[in-house]
């Protein structure tokens, strides 16, 4: 039995941590009023019942007496410019602008439509379960002083009129990473989802702390995904490349291959995100990065795009590194045509020390209709994590939690996850124009698979360069016998990137385990692969997992697999880990 | 419940802005494409199923090469496209998710349906015809809703029967050639039902263990031919059936994508994984495998077969091995949305949002200031199209009395006002400057 370990590994999002904005606010243009104004004696349209603004190009401002309620100069531009004009430009990935008193006149309707809505400014994340520093909600004032300039006439103001413009947060980046070569989406299918191998090269440990997405081609980016491919697994990513003509290669649900998860992402209007003080996502030497991208091509033209990834690195060695891991539901089983479909999970903290939870991500594809993550304390308390009620697969978002809202993990804490999908015919993914009808569904990465996955991301003190699995040897001079199995196993555990290696290069398709010790393995194949998620998942002892819930299988296996271990035959799987006997 | 009462409440619930809620948050989603047409269509009417909202064209009121947008928001429900009975050309029925529509095919005048215990069904088909049926599942089981239009005289559609199916999973249903209602379910076992639970008979697929059947075609002289998809373990199947489901034949295997197979001339079309496939002749023939093609659907229709392309559809002409096809719907061929026909002032905002979403993702709308004023009315009606206000009240569902009878029968539904679209629109259009855009990639013609 082939067990089922790397490709959800590879799934995460990054943290947005720490994310300052900065606003300019340029004045506008005397002449800028004339601009494709009504129809003169147009009939203004009315909310409420309230008496609408006159069209046409002169200030709103009915004329004969001062506005009274809000207007565009005083109250209204401010708030376009905080919340809507990072997409909402001309060429931006917003389907209308917004930068003018004109446009947003214009708009007012149908803008306060998708506000009272809920639909924009585009946040997922539910806040009634918690805050976060980079949310993109619009506060209740705002939102209703943008009702009372519509119901109120529109008005443009007095004094200096102003245009908003793009807030942008300054970014230098250290490291560029590239495609390399434009890549033009093929407009045959006007959903492309693609992976590309960037040409950044890391000779040493890279500490990143800081990261920036730079869509070449705005108005077809839809999404931007970024995972680090730690080098044992470059041969892996090669092979991925080889496979297609042209730059990159063709993906969905993930990379195929990858770390912990992607350590950058970006949606329209994201901005730049910093990690907090004396921290730092790592990258180890040897490593490269994989960026996927979707592109939407049916209304722009499919031009040659050349989106870039850019880094802030430091020198400084960080105190903390930050770390992801993923708690995946794999056992996800959705039935065809069921319309409301729950799958939860529970995973507890096994790890022998509390940790500190920075921030969370969450991930299903389109079938999915909400989920949310809850930290159930060992007094039963519940702290929600994140909620998101209306999952949107084109609005993946990470959550950091910000420095002051860390929560401190304890073990024996569990992560309760929930999962809802409508596999119903009417919600049936259109990927390429295309809809199918409703099959059972579950995990994967393909585009009618799912996913039930959460990623939490961690700070670990940060103990200098360590590569893949280099506390292994050290480890195994500390085992009763050197190669035998739970040896692999514990020692393979040492860190999580070694985990992820070991366990796919020996029980995974065409590991030893399966060449040398099929027989035994078959028995054992369920108890182990869900040993290895919750432990990977939680950082809890595989070895006490299979001890505890499959004794007999596991025992079968250890006599096989330590022989197997002890011939050699596993020894190509291990060095494709670092590791040598 | 006359949709004028329902336009009051929703006023007075913050301009119905919930309604737009779902639909337009799939703004930056999937590219907007045309996912179908609903049976029956003809060479002038039909029904299209868009990733948001429908399209529809109505003889008489739209020009042959013009179809008018139907938003969402017109049937009260956040659903992109929600299953559509067609009851005849002038007539649909839309089954939402929180509420049951009638209306006129061209999308005004759409009524909600007095359906009690409808909330929390989830439509898994819709079968037209003069009695409607819309088929149901909830967490108990399934059930069947029959509707009738006229049944007092007034024009109206009303739910005439109900049939619990405790327990039952449907997954598809038609009406026969013999006019017979039949429902095929997979759980808890494979059964075709009729009208009523006692009438489930086994059906013969332990050899394939389908988790979901789906009609693809039904013989419209005879009843006991038909052709199911059903979604297999290890890929999707096409099962014919010539002794109306007691013994089965596979008759296509793909691995993800299995569309059709339906008649088409002598033989039989289907697409498997993307590739073409065809048969002439009779159920004993192989298919054939004709090579890629880039459609994206197979719907049989009244007197052909539709293919999808993401922008467009089109009907199949000439031979099966080697079909050439003749435009029938484009992106390029909606004239946007017509709000003064909805005779709900409520709807104007969130359905002309709708619509601006839905054309600026598939490039049909853009802003651009300066521009020349918007055509923003299907075939710009003038005063004169337009069909006295609609005044009156009626009992729950009815459907508006019809109006000036267009040439080809259907009624024109009534305007809001006299005053052309452009000015009763106001503020939100007066100053938008729509842009038609030139078509990038011309309606499917290979």
């Amino acid at each position: 039995m082939a067990v089922r370990v790397l490709p959800w590994l590879a799934l995460s999002t990054v943290m947005a941590l720490g994310c300052e904005e900065s606003k300019s606010t340029q004045t506008e243009s005397e002449d800028s009023g004339a601009v494709g104004g009504a129809p003169a004696g147009g009939s203004p349209g009315t909310l409420g019942g309230n008496p609408a603004p006159t069209g046409g190009d002169a200030p709103s401002t009915g004329g004969e007496s001062p506005p009274t309620g809000p207007t565009w100069t005083q109250d209204i531009a401010p708030i376009i410019e905080a919340r809507c004009v990072s997409c909402h430009v001309a060429g931006g990935a917003g389907p209308f602008a917004l930068d003018s008193f004109e446009a947003a006149r214009d708009m007012a309707p149908t803008s306060l439509n998708a506000i009272e809505g809920g639909r924009m400014p585009p946040w997922q994340a539910s806040p009634d379960c918690r805050h976060y520093p980079s949310e993109r909600l619009m506060p209740d004032a705002e939102k209703a002083l943008f009702r009372a300039w519509v119901e109120g006439g529109l008005s443009r103001g007095e004094g200096e009129p102003v245009v908003p413009q793009a807030q942008s947060l300054a970014f230098e980046p250290d490291v560029v990473g590239r495609v390399g070569q434009p890549y033009t989406p093929d407009p045959a299918r006007p959903d492309d989802y693609r992976c590309f191998a960037l040409d950044a090269v890391f000779d040493t440990e890279t500490w990143v702390v800081g990261t920036q997405v730079v869509p070449d081609q705005v108005p077809i980016v839809h999404h931007v995904l970024v995972y680090v491919v730690p080098p044992e697994q470059l041969g892996t990513l090669e092979a991925l490349e080889a496979e297609d003509d042209g730059p990159g290669y063709t993906c969905y649900g993930g990379p195929g291959v990858g770390g912990l998860g992607p350590m950058a992402a970006w949606v329209p209007g994201m901005q730049p995100t910093r990690t907090e003080p004396g921290t730092a996502q790592v990258i180890p030497a040897g490593a490269r990065l994989v960026m996927q991208l979707h592109y939407n091509t049916l209304n722009s033209p499919a031009v040659p795009d050349e989106t870039e990834l850019h880094l802030a690195t430091t020198d400084e060695r960080p105190s903390f590194s930050i770390r992801s891991r993923p708690l995946a539901h794999l056992d996800i089983d959705i039935p065809a045509g069921e319309a409301e479909v729950v799958q939860e999970r529970d995973f507890v903290e096994r790890s022998r020390e509390p940790v500190t939870l920075i921030g969370v991500g969450a991930h299903m594809h389109v079938l999915g209709e909400s989920i949310r993550l809850d930290l159930v304390r060992a007094n039963g308390e519940s702290t929600c994590l994140v909620d998101i009620p209306k999952w949107d697969f084109n609005w993946q978002q990470q959550y950091a939690f910000g420095p002051d809202a860390h929560e401190l993990v304890q073990p024996g804490d569990t992560y309760r996850l929930r999962c809802v999908y409508d596999n119903s015919p009417e919600n049936q993914a259109v990927v390429n124009g295309e809809r199918l009808e409703p099959r059972r569904v579950t995990w994967g990465e393909g585009t009618t698979d799912e996913m039930c996955l959460s990623f939490i991301t961690t700070l670990e003190p940060y103990g200098g360069v360590v590569s893949t699995c280099g506390g292994f040897d050290a480890c195994r001079m500390g085992c009763e016998d050197p190669n035998g199995l739970e040896c692999a196993l514990v020692c393979g555990q040492s860190d999580t990137a070694c985990a992820q290696c070991i366990m796919p290069q020996v029980f995974g398709e065409g590991g030893c385990a399966r060449s040398s010790c099929g027989g035994t393995l078959a028995p054992a194949g369920t108890c182990l692969r869900q040993c290895i998620v919750e432990a990977v998942t939680t950082n809890g002892s595989i070895v006490d997992c299979l001890t505890q819930n499959c004794p007999a299988e596991y025992d079968a296996l250890s006599v096989c697999m330590d022989a197997a271990l002890a011939s050699g035959a596993c020894d190509a799987g291990l060095s494709a880990c670092g590791i040598e006997r | 419940m006359r949709y004028r009462a329902l336009s009051r409440r929703f006023a007075r619930t913050s301009s119905a802005v919930a309604l737009a809620a779902a639909a337009d948050a799939r703004a930056h989603g999937p590219a907007a494409s045309a996912l179908g047409v609903e049976h029956p269509v003809d060479a002038t009417a039909g029904v299209v199923r868009l990733s948001l909202g429908l399209a529809s064209r109505w003889p008489g009121r739209e020009t042959p090469d013009r179809f008018r947008y139907l938003c969402p928001a017109a049937w009260g429900a956040d659903e992109a496209a929600p299953p559509v009975a067609v009851l005849d050309e002038c007539r649909l029925i839309v089954a939402g998710s929180e509420a049951v529509f009638a209306g006129t095919s061209d999308g005004c005048q759409l009524t909600l349906v007095e359906v009690p215990s409808w909330r929390g069904q989830t439509t898994m088909a819709a079968v037209s015809g003069p009695t409607t049926t819309l088929v149901t599942r909830d967490p108990d089981g399934s059930r069947l809703w029959h509707f009738e239009s006229d049944v007092d005289a007034s024009g109206g559609v009303a739910l005439t029967g109900r049939t619990s199916f405790p327990g039952v999973r449907f997954d598809t249903a038609w009406r026969g050639a013999d006019d017979a209602l039949r429902v095929l379910s997979t759980r808890p076992s494979p059964t075709l039902y009729g009208d009523t639970p006692e009438t489930g008979r086994p059906l013969p697929l332990d050899a394939w263990a389908p988790q979901f059947l789906g009609i693809r075609w039904h013989d419209p002289e005879g009843p006991g031919h038909w052709i199911v998809g059903a979604g297999v373990e290890d890929g999707v199947v096409a099962l014919e059936t010539v002794d109306d489901g007691r013994s089965f034949v596979e008759v296509l295997r793909g691995e993800t994508r299995l569309h059709g197979p339906v008649a088409y001339g002598d033989g039989f079309v289907a697409l498997v994984d993307g590739r073409w496939h065809s048969r002439v002749g009779g159920v004993d023939g192989p298919f054939e495998d004709q090579g890629e093609r880039p459609w994206t659907c197979i719907d049989a229709v009244r007197d052909g077969v539709i293919v999808c392309e993401a922008r467009s559809l089109s009907r199949l002409e000439g031979p099966a091995a080697s079909p050439t096809t003749r435009p029938y719907f484009a992106l390029e061929s909606l004239a946007g949305v017509d709000t003064t026909c909805l005779d709900a002032p409520a709807l104007d905002v969130p359905c002309t949002s709708q619509w601006l979403h839905f054309g600026a993702e598939s490039g049909l709308v853009s802003l651009d200031a300066g521009a020349p004023a918007p055509d923003t009315s299907p075939s710009s009606p003038t005063p004169a199209d337009a069909g006295p206000v609609d005044d009156a009240s009626g009992a729950g569902g009815s459907l508006p009395a019809a109006t000036d009878p267009s040439p080809s029968g259907c009624a024109v539904g009534p305007a809001r006002g006299r005053h052309p679209p452009l000015l009763e629109l106001g503020l939100l259009l007066a100053a938008l400057a729509f842009r038609r855009r030139g078509p990038r990639r011309g309606p499917a013609n290979r």
